[in-house]
């Protein structure tokens, strides 16, 4: 398939290179992040989130994000992490199977929420969340899959 | 939750304020502070009229309750399970939102049964009962209790992320069957009532201060009330 990089804009930031799509000017494909993001919605991103924000944008670049629904209508998240560990987030309220959410979130509450949970958002705004359907018992062991170590 | 539990226990003292915001609600108590009667009573609140019920617990109440104020009907719409492992629960809600017809209500007791594993298994089973509350439309009321003093340090800070409202059952010193009840939801005047539980297994609640003692230890955590 043929995977396009959005185009690469002129904002540097920290050392870090912000990919803005600058329009389409190329054949729409299914997965193509839709829409230009503006300068001051990153800076708000980058703002708010923190080390968070870019992270996330690169995991919604590489279609991370899959949503995982169930016949009854209960969904997931599952996040493909750099390493190639899954990590799960619930989509009615901030839970992630990440260390990183148990660690930085929860016990220093030095963070919002994670990269996951971040990309999950950005991921259903743009709409770039890869679709899967499962089984209800396969979304409950989704749902009670144990905390990953660090990857 | 909380309309559910001011239903369960009637008008709160003298600053009682109509426009009560629903929240999961977390019940916090001592052993034999009356937090399974409270979840039962409020589980049957509105006799026959109330929503549908289901209480999760990991046994049986060693009493079940007395019909809803004398309403059998209020019985028939409480549906009682005892799933004994964490797995078990997330099965049980999983169910929950396969049903054409979901509860209303969802009430847990024992939370502190439920939590094992890491550092994120009070956070997982906070998630899993928002995610079960949430899942059906429209969402059910969520109320779970944890006896305290908490199985760690860590415990109840992360359940009150995901639990913004808060009832906290004192056993009044040196008076027996007596509790108190403190009702705290955000952005809101705490409220309270009296418990009085009676030989026979009723219960009889009364207004009572809402206001706390300060900086009391209520969670049994062994710090300060960090409110």
């Amino acid at each position: 398939s043929c995977f396009v990089r959005p185009a690469v804009s002129a904002i540097a930031w920290q050392g870090a290179a912000f990919t803005l799509h600058k329009g389409r000017r190329h054949k729409p494909t299914p997965w193509s992040i839709p829409a230009a993001i503006p300068d001051d919605l990153l800076l708000g991103l980058k703002f708010i989130f923190g080390p968070s924000a870019v992270p996330a944008l690169d995991l919604v670049d590489q279609r991370s994000v899959t949503r995982v629904v169930s016949p009854s209508g209960r969904t997931a998240y599952q996040v493909l992490g750099s390493s190639g560990k899954l990590y799960t987030c619930y989509s009615s309220c901030h839970f992630c199977t990440c260390p990183a959410f148990g660690f930085t979130v929860l016990q220093k509450s030095e963070s919002l929420l994670c990269k996951h949970i971040l990309a999950v958002y950005l991921s259903q705004a743009m709409g770039a969340c890869q679709e899967l359907t499962v089984s209800e018992e396969q979304l409950t062991s989704i749902l009670l899959a144990e905390e990953e170590d660090e990857g | 939750m909380a309309a559910a539990l001011e239903r369960a226990l009637g008008p709160a003292g003298p600053e009682a304020d109509a426009s009560v915001p629903e929240a999961p609600l977390l019940v916090l108590g001592p052993a034999g502070s009356g937090r399974t009667a409270l979840l039962l009573r409020a589980a049957l609140a509105g006799g026959g009229d109330g929503p549908r019920a289901l209480f999760l617990a990991p046994s049986a109440p060693s009493r079940l309750p007395e019909g809803g104020g004398g309403d059998p009907r209020a019985l028939q719409r409480l549906e009682l399970r005892y799933p004994p492992t964490l797995a078990a629960l997330a099965q049980e809600l999983g169910a929950m939102a396969a049903r054409a017809r979901p509860p209303g209500l969802l009430l847990l007791d024992g939370l502190e049964h439920y939590i094992q594993g890491g550092p994120s298994a009070p956070a997982r089973l906070a998630a899993l009962l928002l995610e079960a509350s949430r899942a059906p439309r429209p969402p059910a009321r969520l109320l779970a209790a944890l006896r305290v003093p908490p199985p760690g340090p860590r415990v109840l800070p992360v359940l009150r992320r995901y639990f913004p409202a808060e009832c906290r059952l004192r056993p009044l010193p040196g008076v027996p069957l007596r509790v108190n009840v403190r009702l705290v939801l955000p952005g809101s005047v705490p409220r309270g009532w009296r418990l009085r539980f009676e030989p026979h297994g009723g219960l009889n609640v009364t207004p009572g201060p809402g206001d706390g003692d300060g900086d009391e230890d209520e969670d049994g955590d062994g710090s300060g009330d960090e409110g």
